[in-house]
């Protein structure tokens, strides 16, 4: 291992954010937070990019690792101790430095912060702890965290780290165990999940006591109120008992803490995760369904997907000739987009028969295409999530219909108004018992022929979770 | 046939709320009615066959404009009437006249009827405004010179009062300057204390311009993190370009070509 010593700043940022940047996740949403008087930073509930690198992706927080020194050897990564690369580690004054320049000067909403394992994952993790308080106690800082867990860190640094952070995540890395065992041999599916179940309880005990303030619920636990799915909801609030920690928060960590930490709630912008694509072997609907699973079991906020890229050029991993599985992953974000938000279930987007996903039809369109018999949907009358289900139309047009509708009928004009990408709707709807134009067959071939024409920008579009917000707001009037 | 009647109405908010008194209090009809901001430097081009009425602002006037919106219609629909105002739209007084006239009629649920064309196009303003709005939150750099922390900006719209409480929030610590270029205006923030916005004459701006400087050591250090920090296999531009246009870049430290 080189161990450089006297790195300068810049070398040191240099090498610990090429090293950070393959974790996905840089969102800076999920808690709303003014400023203190005196104090530097807020947070904003949706978020706030502040920049697009190079590769399209959002940046909104210092990502950086603490060092890139590591014991462990995952195949996949980087900084696996095997690697012949420079090694550097930063120290807390220097990450504080940087976060609140950077801050000042609307660089970045906030510090997301990772690493490799130096000694040991208790050794790493205080380190990383000495850092968060350093930050939000002497340098008072009331901007955005996300800080990494280290999997083996010890319950006691894990609550720490909740109670600086706005958001707590530990990488899944692998959608099964079976896989996490080969190609993270130091790694074990429950050095991941314990700490995972550890922070749910904490955010939910923190919700106990502060409200909403001590954390939000998720998106996807909001939609499965709206539709009365209770299962996922009582699971939740009974979630089992892991035995060596109850998820109370203990006495010791509590007592040692000023108040002003602890009023800010535990993980109030929550919990996520990622996991690679690509690297082990499985479907589509695998994935999907551990993704459900996530939001299901461990309430998370938010599952990253990361396309895998064979950065160790390692021959038991593969290497695509076409490149990362950029237009998997996107198809992955769209489908996780729908559970969260639209109340699609894994297994009526893909099943055992048909494992993956439509490279050519996004994933709503490609249900709606084989659910012909649910079409079309009478605008001016269906309710809410039904007209979720149709093609180009959103969350927000489907509001904006809603209340439109209460102003007198619709017309297919007025529905660019609200938003609506008419030409993937016109297959699927009605207004007043109409099709759009008497062209329109409801048949499979018709509208998958006509869908594909289409749609062929969406395969170049790459996405994460603030691409897909953004996209949102971007209205979609028809050019044609 | 009755002539079309013309309210030109200086273009501030207290100008337009002005013309919008006169002309609803007018009773000649609203179909006959037309509002136009005049330019700040007097010209504009006059048709025939219309009559032209000049406002003089007055301020107890747009007051009970203001009121009467908040009143009688919602607070949300004068929020909404505030971002029209600040936009750049050239039509933006006879939008917002004709709205009026409905959303007296109608009362607060006017803001969901997007099936009426006026309607529609204040929301469309209004998210046109608002969303630069927000670029400027994303995108706007400030940079340090003797701890006044200045930043330069050239929206289209009048957005730095809507861009302010944001900032002076979450820096409630710092003096900064939000330097908008093109309307000549600045809001200030002196540390610890209330933001105000001020107009600016042009050697203001261009002392400003010159305090504006992307080159010290923070700057590029964030320049190394910004390179550090792209996927190189992921690499593309016009996925960059989409989420963040060319034109935003103009100021951005990131996007700065360093001297040497
Ligand atoms: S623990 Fe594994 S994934 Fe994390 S830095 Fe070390 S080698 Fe990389």
């Amino acid at each position: 291992m080189i161990i450089l010593d006297n790195a300068s700043i810049n070398d040191k940022l240099k090498i610990l954010a090429d090293s950070a940047k393959y974790d996905v996740a840089c969102t800076s949403s999920g808690v709303e937070r003014k400023a203190e008087k005196g104090t530097v930073g807020a947070t904003s509930a949706f978020g706030i990019c502040h920049s697009f690198a190079a590769d399209g992706r959002c940046i909104s927080l210092l990502k950086i690792l603490y060092t890139n020194e590591c014991i462990y050897n995952c195949k996949y990564c980087i900084n696996r101790v095997t690697n012949d690369i420079p090694r550097v580690s930063f120290t807390p004054e220097e990450i504080c430095t940087l976060t609140m320049e950077f801050y000042k000067r609307n660089y970045i909403e906030g510090l997301f912060l990772s690493s490799g394992i130096l000694n040991t994952p208790d050794y790493t993790m205080e380190l990383i702890i000495q850092t968060l308080q350093m930050l939000r106690s002497q340098y008072h800082f009331g901007g955005y965290i996300h800080c990494k867990t280290i999997p083996g860190a010890s319950p006691e640094l894990v609550e720490l780290a909740g109670w600086y952070a706005d958001r707590v995540s530990i990488n899944l890395e692998l959608p099964t165990a079976d896989a996490l065992r080969h190609l993270a041999p130091n790694k074990s599916r429950s050095a991941i999940l314990k700490p995972m179940r550890q922070i749910q309880l904490g955010i939910e005990q923190s919700r106990q006591r502060l409200g909403m303030k001590g954390g939000n619920y998720s998106a996807y636990r909001y939609t499965q109120k709206r539709l009365g799915r209770q299962h996922t909801l009582s699971e939740t609030s009974q979630p089992p008992k892991l035995s060596d920690h109850d998820g109370t928060f203990s006495p010791e960590v509590l007592s040692r803490q000023p108040d002003n930490i602890t009023k800010r709630g535990f993980a109030p912008a929550g919990q996520s995760t990622q996991m690679i694509i690509g690297a082990s072997g499985e479907t589509d609907f695998e994935i999907l369904s551990v993704t459900e699973a996530l939001y299901q079991r461990f309430d998370l906020k938010r599952v990253f997907y990361s396309a895998f890229i064979n950065v160790n050029n390692d021959d038991e991993l593969p290497s695509p000739a076409g490149g990362p599985p950029l237009a998997r992953e996107h198809r992955l974000y769209q489908a996780d987009w729908l559970l969260r938000y639209y109340g699609f279930c894994a297994n009526e987007l893909l099943n055992e028969k048909r494992p993956n996903f439509n490279p050519f039809l996004d994933p709503k369109c490609d249900w709606a295409i084989g659910h012909l018999d649910k079409f079309p949907i009478e605008i001016n009358r269906a309710d809410y999530d039904t007209l979720l289900r149709v093609p180009g139309i959103g969350t927000k047009s489907a509001r904006r219909i809603i209340n439109a509708r209460r102003m007198g009928n619709l017309d297919f004009y007025s529905l660019k108004n609200m938003g609506v990408v008419m030409k993937r709707a016109v297959y699927f709807i009605t207004c007043n018992g109409k099709m759009f134009c008497t062209g329109i067959k409801i048949d499979e071939n018709f509208i998958t022929r006509q869908l594909i024409n289409k749609d062929t920008v969406l395969l170049q579009n790459t996405a994460e979770s603030n691409i897909t917000y953004k996209q949102m707001h971007l209205f979609d009037f028809i050019p044609d | 046939m009755k002539p079309i009647r013309i309210y030109r109405c200086p273009d501030t908010i207290c100008g337009i709320l002005t013309g919008i008194y006169d002309a609803g209090t007018s009773r000649y009809g609203h179909d006959y009615i037309r509002l136009e901001t005049t330019c700040p430097d007097g010209f504009s081009e006059m048709q025939l066959f219309c009559e032209y009425i000049e406002i003089a602002p007055d301020s107890k006037k747009a007051d009970i404009v203001a009121d009467s919106v908040k009143d009688k219609i919602s607070s949300a629909v004068y929020m909404n009437i505030l971002h029209l105002l600040l936009s750049s739209d050239t039509e933006k007084a006879n939008i917002a006249y004709h709205f009026l006239v409905y959303g007296f009629h109608i009362g607060e649920r006017i803001i969901h009827a997007l099936q009426i064309p006026w309607v529609k196009q204040v929301f469309e303003i209004n998210r046109a405004v608002e969303n630069e709005a927000h670029f400027f939150r994303e995108f706007l750099r400030f940079s340090n010179k003797d701890n006044i922390y200045i930043s330069v900006i050239e929206p289209k719209n009048h957005i730095v009062s809507l861009i302010m409480p944001h900032f002076a929030d979450r820096l409630n610590t710092e003096s900064f300057i939000i330097y908008d270029k093109t309307h000549m205006e600045a809001g200030m923030h002196p540390a610890s204390n209330e933001w105000y916005i001020r107009n600016l004459l042009p050697d203001e701006g261009r002392t400003l311009e010159k305090m504006y400087n992307n080159n010290d050591t923070t700057a590029s250090l964030w320049k190394t993190f910004f390179d550090a920090i792209a996927i190189k296999e992921r690499t593309n531009p016009s996925l960059q370009r989409n989420m963040c246009p060319i034109h935003f870049r103009k100021y951005m430290t990131e996007f700065k070509k360093t001297p040497n």
